[in-house]
């Protein structure tokens, strides 16, 4: 069909790329697969216009492809650095080379501190407010050069607002500034060791001053502190999974064995590390030249995406900025050409209206929620580098994750055992559990104890078994931590001493040993473990029920049956055979050659098998499945085999039905006449992947439901990232390996291994797992989605009280009365009283479970919608504002203005000069007296507002719930009540604030006014939601919930 | 969909095409999308019911407020003010007021024309005309009765205020501003219920002060509110000629306290300046005084007390 065509076709091109670059390596090697990532790095520049730069990376990937440092003799290479492998370099010109180029690689370009300082300055509503602080100044110095004795306020206003716009600016820069620092401490390195030859002397410096052309030795244990060449090692192995994502160990020697530098044996990376032996190498590159290094300079070079919550806060400026801007100007205008007002009175309107429309206090309310979050993440050993990203996690909607060592334990384990022509379960918990009493187990047993070269490092009780260090490779240590609970090994090792030896390797894939069993008089038996069918194809008998039996097709087939099961689980299977030897032949005290075996290796009694497994993490399961009930997908990207990782999955709930392979072998036709849809699992393989164009690999995704990509390079990952992203996912990323690195950039969220994890893949993620656990992401994923509700909740509470704050001076404009709020009260509350109750909403528990609720749909569910404004704005916050003007109305009426006499009153109000302003009643108040009776009537209209937002602090607790469901647990939010009651007595009745603030002390009977609109408030909210639960799909739920 | 090759020839990826759209496109399709006859976002139904759902929310809202209104007016008295003199932040300290002053707000307290020249002349005297339009009625009728120290006014009557006792200050004169001594007018402002408490003989305090006007107290019989007038400042007083008070030095007591009685006039004093120095800006001070009003000079604050300058060209 359509899609054979697409097939070859790109196909075609991947080879033509491939082969541009110089990688035209068929396989599916470690080079093409750096080659790609950094060719996708340096394209996903491009495609951010830095194009010029980019060509120049490439441009620098295609030299070191061109190194011969591996080809070359190595003579030539000593005369080319000027060194001697006998005596190194003369260490006064290597210490010179280091001082100029150490060996580390350079930190990221960072932001400077001034500028990132400077943002934060001018950023968001700071422009705003510094409008209005200078606007202020200037009317200040207007009205002042007109009469030297203007009262001061609008300068106090101006430097006040410059304050606070400086003052917030601090804080966000701090707070950022402070999760910086965390990260930084994380990134700290242990200093390396490194043992260099200098002048003829072995000695040991700090692996940042290797230079090129030193000659080092690296013992196992040690990370390769530089791209190096091997001159002599001694079975030397080193770990490239984190450059490769190859979990398997690889050797290396002298020899080259490739043209292509990834490939041969004779070169070792930086970073990788030593698992086995030693070798002496001289260093061919340092510090940001390595292959690392290039990775990560291009990483860091990739533009990190705008998180989600920035884009939101962003859009959300800009609709307040907007509409502060369009009322500024149309009261301003107004002023001056209607209402022919001066030009100084406009002026201090238009700053009312900016301060009013401006929440100074919000972002730093948002700051303040998020680190509240990551703090309580912190604790969930979720570590937090990047603060936005605590809500990213929250957003995410596909979470594609590496399977070992995150879902997985990456510890092998043994899972099954079959003997006795059965398979038996290890899990005590499972029917078929083995018995240590069987006979033909304690033969398995005695093979795995006695054929291991694996031993125990510590054997600290205190810790439990399965984290005891071993020595040996994975699967030994498996085997020997599951016989150590049976019986200690070193009881079984001291009573059967090894008397002979033939190691494991890939030819014969088994190892065998002989052993002498003292308590059996001294008889020696050989144990053999290997590839079970070659152990098999070495044995003439089967050990039964106790019994020897000769070895037919029928217990042949029972082999099979049972091989291909446990194979098909994903297991690592292992044969085990024995061979009692006769004491006539073998006498006590025998001479065994492991050199040349004098001991027979065939007509052996086959044992058993024993079936390992990384298994997964116990929470893991039980994870995947709150992910996915929370309308998350996640998808396996792992390196590791499609059986494996499709058992894996399996047992995580990742792949939950039958997937294409099965439907396929159960129809019995090919896999490629399944249609898409009609399973909904699918298992595809890299091999598969690199056939595939973009379009295809966004079609599976959107066509199969559980996924699972295996046997992947990491290049790949970057290409499902990107195909996840482009269908239209928020993409959280898992990963630990340097190669990660770009697709944990390429991420919404990348999150790092706090253990497994490489310091480059720290570095570019923006969240760290301590504990490399799955679980810890379902929940940030639960924390994230709760702020984000919270932060909503506190953006509708402060939006509120900007209505009868923006009111008053509407009004003033409009009806021209006497001002009813004054810019300094408006600060009051934004920065005052407002602060804490909105930070208490961030601890504001969950209505309903969110864990049950689909991701949100980046592009409909804004943080601020319109049905937010809505609400806030034209609703409740009109109540509020009818609450101020009426508090404000009765201290007027009170003392004798009354309503109707207060329109049109301001100009003579506020004229200094006018010192007998009659009432409704003929008195007439001085300037000082009708001030203090304004103040009086501010301060009336400043408590009413404070007395409604506790009103709106209550509502905005739920979004939904009735406040009865929701109880008032939220400890904080109590808390913030009676700090907000407490600060609004200290502004009314403290001494020194009516100075400050210009208040005025309220005679008692002005708290009551306004509690009836707050409880009108509680009241139309309760009303609103409970139609809103009442009827799901009403016109009050898809208009007014918010 | 192929492939693309940039020339680099890297395989670059396809990605998902958008409906491509220019900037004015999705402006003009924001306002109105004639695909879905939605305008700004919402079809005209949709606006309707939104219309009428706050139509309806501000109609309630408004009734309301209404009603809280109506009961905070409920609680008002249409005669006297709630809160009166000290539970009022009107207090009991009246302030004291003169006239004329300019209308422009930038020309603050500062009285300064040329007796020769019409136009400036006219300006001060419009302006106290209109100051003065209350009193020009007929008071004759109505609630008003002659008061004097013995027979102040009933409940309900108040007393009248005669122009005529201006003299040199009256409007026939030009209220001083056709001569060098120009007039001011200076009222004391209305308290509701506020008593003065009378000084019937001068103080040490008036003494002090100035020794004319202590004498002058002393020389007049009757309850007042004295009133004094002096250049602010030394240099002020050595560039003044002195000041007349008319009909006296003072309010007389039969006018208080004030009821909010119709047609209630406050008592008047006009002081008439005689001959500060031309060219010269000259402070004036002038001082109300009882026994409960309180005296505070200085530019802030200043209480029971008046200033204005004089600027003669």
């Amino acid at each position: 069909m359509i899609r054979g065509s697409i097939y070859s076709q790109s196909e075609g091109t991947t080879r033509k790329g491939s082969q541009i670059l110089g990688a035209d390596d068929a396989r599916n090697t470690a080079v093409s697969v750096a080659v790609e990532v950094s060719a996708k790095v340096a394209e996903n520049r491009k495609r951010l216009k830095q194009g010029k730069s980019a060509k120049d990376n490439v441009a620098d990937l295609k030299e070191e492809l061109n190194m011969d440092e591996h080809l070359v003799p190595l003579e030539e290479l000593y005369s080319r650095y000027n060194t001697n492998v006998e005596t190194g370099l003369p260490s006064a010109i290597a210490e010179k080379m280091a001082d100029e180029k150490p060996n580390r690689l350079t930190p990221q370009k960072q932001t400077p501190a001034v500028i990132k300082f400077l943002l934060t300055l001018f950023g968001g509503f700071s422009m705003l407010l510094w409008i209005g602080g200078v606007l202020a100044i200037i009317a200040y110095i207007i009205d002042y050069s007109r009469d030297s004795g203007a009262p001061r306020d609008n300068l106090y206003l101006g430097v006040v607002l410059i304050a606070v716009v400086c003052i917030t600016s601090i804080f966000s820069y701090y707070q950022e500034a402070k999760s910086d620092a965390v990260m930084k401490g994380f990134l700290k390195m242990q200093p390396q060791r490194s043992h260099v030859l200098r002048d003829g002397k072995w000695s040991e410096v700090d692996a940042d001053f290797l230079v090129v052309g030193d000659i080092i030795t690296v013992t196992y244990g040690n990370v390769v502190p530089a791209d190096i060449r091997i001159i002599t090692a001694s079975s030397f192995k080193v770990d490239n999974s984190s450059l490769t994502g190859e979990a398997e160990a690889l050797s290396r020697s002298p020899e080259c064995t490739d043209d292509n530098p990834m490939e041969t044996k004779n070169l070792a990376f930086y970073s990788t590390n030593a698992v086995e032996g030693t070798c002496t190498a001289i260093v061919l590159r340092t510090g940001d030249d390595t292959f690392i290094g290039k990775i990560a300079r291009l990483v860091g070079k990739t533009k990190k995406k705008e998180t989600p919550i920035r884009k939101e806060i962003r859009h959300f400026i800009h609709l307040i900025t907007g509409l502060a801007l369009f009322l500024g100007a149309i009261f301003f205008t107004l002023a001056m050409t209607v209402q022919k007002q001066q030009f100084l009175q406009a002026l201090v309107f238009l700053i009312g209206i900016i301060v009013a429309n401006v929440p100074e206090g919000l972002l730093a309310t948002v700051t303040v929620s998020l680190t509240l979050t990551a703090r309580k993440m912190a604790k969930n050993n979720v570590i937090v580098k990047n603060l936005e990203a605590v809500e990213t996690l929250g957003s995410t909607s596909c979470i594609c994750s590496d399977k070992t060592g995150t879902l997985t334990q990456n510890r092998m384990t043994v899972n099954h055992l079959w003997y006795d022509l059965r398979v038996w379960a290890v899990d005590p918990a499972v029917e078929d559990c083995f018995q240590k009493e069987h006979n033909s187990f304690k033969m398995l047993y005695s093979i795995a104890t006695l054929n291991s070269r694996a031993t125990f490092e510590e054997t600290d009780q205190s810790k439990p078994l399965s984290e005891w260090r071993t020595s040996g490779d994975a699967s030994e240590s498996a085997l020997i931590k599951f016989c150590q609970q049976i019986r200690p090994i070193s009881d079984a090792r001291k009573d059967n001493p090894k008397v002979a030896e033939i190691p494991f390797n890939s030819t014969n894939k088994y190892a065998v040993t002989v052993c002498e069993q003292r308590d059996e008089g001294g008889r020696f038996v050989v144990y053999m473990k290997g590839a079970p069918e070659r152990v098999l194809a070495r044995c003439s008998k089967i050990l039964v029920c106790d019994e020897e039996a000769p070895l037919d097709d029928t217990y042949k087939e029972h082999f099979e049956k049972a091989y291909k099961e446990l194979g098909g689980l994903g297991e690592r299977v292992l044969g085990f055979a024995y061979h009692n030897l006769d004491t006539s032949h073998y006498p006590p005290g025998f001479q065994f050659d492991s050199e040349k075996p004098n001991f027979p290796c065939e007509g052996l009694v086959f044992a058993g098998l024993y079936a390992l497994i990384d298994p997964p993490r116990p929470a893991v399961p039980s994870s995947v499945k709150a992910c996915q009930s929370a309308g998350i997908r996640v998808i396996m990207v792992t390196g590791d085999h499609p059986l494996t990782a499709k058992a894996i999955a399996r047992s995580v709930n990742i792949i939950r039905d039958e997937t294409v392979d099965e439907l396929a072998a159960r129809k019995g036709i090919s896999e490629s006449q399944v249609e898409p849809g009609e399973a909904k699992a699918i298992v595809v393989s890299g091999q598969k992947l690199k056939e595939m164009d973009e379009e295809e690999v966004q079609n599976i995704i959107r066509d199969y439901d559980q996924i699972v990509f295996a046997r992947t390079s990491p290049q790949q990952k970057l290409v499902i990232v990107e195909a996840v992203q482009n269908v239209g996912n928020v993409v959280a990323v898992t990963g630990d390996g340097v190669n990660d690195s770009p697709a944990l950039r390429q991420a919404d969220i990348g999150v790092a291994m706090g253990i497994a994890g490489t310091d480059v893949s720290k570095s570019a993620a923006d969240m760290i797992l301590l504990d490399d656990d799955f679980s810890s992401i379902v929940k940030g994923v639960e924390e994230g989605r709760l702020i984000f509700d919270n932060i909503k909740k506190s953006i509708a509470y402060t939006l509120t009280s900007n209505i009868p704050e923006l009111t008053p001076f509407l009004v003033n404009v409009l009806l021209n009365i006497p001002l009813p709020l004054s810019t300094i009260m408006i600060l009051c509350i934004d920065l005052g009283t407002d602060m804490y109750p909105a930070i208490s909403l961030a601890y504001e528990s969950a209505e309903s479970d969110i864990m049950k609720r689909r991701p949100r749909d980046s592009k409909k569910d804004k943080l601020v919608n319109n049905k937010l404004l809505q609400i806030t704005y034209l609703q409740i916050g009109v109540l509020q504002a009818c609450a101020g003007f009426f508090n404000y109305l009765i201290v007027m009426g009170d003392h004798g203005f009354l309503p109707k006499h207060l329109k049109g009153l301001r100009e003579q109000w506020d004229n200094r000069n006018i010192n007998n302003l009659r009432d409704s009643y003929g008195q007439e108040w001085t300037y000082e007296s009708r001030k203090n009776l304004e103040s009086m009537a501010q301060t009336a209209f400043l408590l009413a507002i404070v007395q409604v937002q506790w009103a709106d602090l209550i509502i905005c607790k739920t979004r939904m719930l009735s406040i009865l469901h929701q109880g008032m647990r939220n400890k904080h939010l109590i808390i913030a009540l009676i700090f907000e009651t407490t600060l609004i007595i200290l502004l009314t009745y403290a001494p020194g604030m009516s100075v400050a603030f210009r208040t005025y002390s309220l005679k008692p009977i002005y708290w009551v006014s306004a509690l009836p609109f707050a409880c009108l408030i509680l009241l139309f909210d309760e009303m609103r939601k409970l139609i809103i639960r009442k009827y799901p799909q009403g016109w009050v739920r898809r208009n007014l919930y918010y | 969909m192929a492939a693309k090759e940039n020339e680099n020839g890297v395989k670059g990826f396809q990605f998902r095409k958008h409906v491509e759209r220019t900037r004015w496109e999705s402006f003009y399709t924001a306002i109105y999308n004639p695909s879905t006859k939605e305008f700004l976002g919402r079809t005209g139904k949709s606006w309707g019911q939104l219309l009428l759902f706050y139509s309806i929310f501000y109609i309630i809202l408004a009734a309301l407020f209404a009603i809280c209104m109506q009961g905070l007016l409920a609680t008002l008295d249409d005669r006297e003010p709630k809160w009166k003199l000290e539970r009022s932040l009107i207090g009991t300290n009246p302030g004291l007021g003169f006239r004329p002053i300019s209308n422009k707000t930038e020309e603050g307290s500062l009285i300064w024309y040329n007796h020769k020249n019409d136009t400036s002349k006219h300006k001060w005297v419009e302006l106290i005309d209109e100051f003065l339009t209350p009193y020009m009625q007929e008071q004759n009728g109505k609630n008003f009765e002659i008061c004097d120290f013995n027979k102040p006014a009933n409940a309900s009557k108040v007393c009248v205020v005669n122009l005529k006792d201006f003299l040199d200050c009256s409007r026939s004169k030009f209220y001083g501003y056709n001569s060098t001594s120009p007039c001011i007018f200076l009222k004391l402002n209305k308290i509701f219920g506020w008593e003065p408490k009378y000084f019937t003989n001068s103080t040490s305090e008036m003494r002090e002060y100035s020794t004319e006007f202590a004498d002058a107290v002393d020389a007049e019989p009757g309850s007042y509110i004295w009133i004094s007038c002096q250049g602010e400042k030394p240099v002020d007083r050595e560039n003044v000629g002195g000041f007349n008070y008319f009909p006296k030095q003072g309010f007389a007591s039969y006018y208080f306290p004030y009821t909010n009685t119709q047609n209630y006039l406050s008592p008047l004093v006009a002081v008439q300046i005689v001959n500060p120095t031309p060219n010269l800006i000259v402070s004036i001070e002038c001082r109300a005084w009882a026994k409960n009003i309180i005296y505070q000079g200085g530019d802030l604050q200043r209480e029971g007390s008046v200033h204005f300058e004089i600027l003669l060209d």
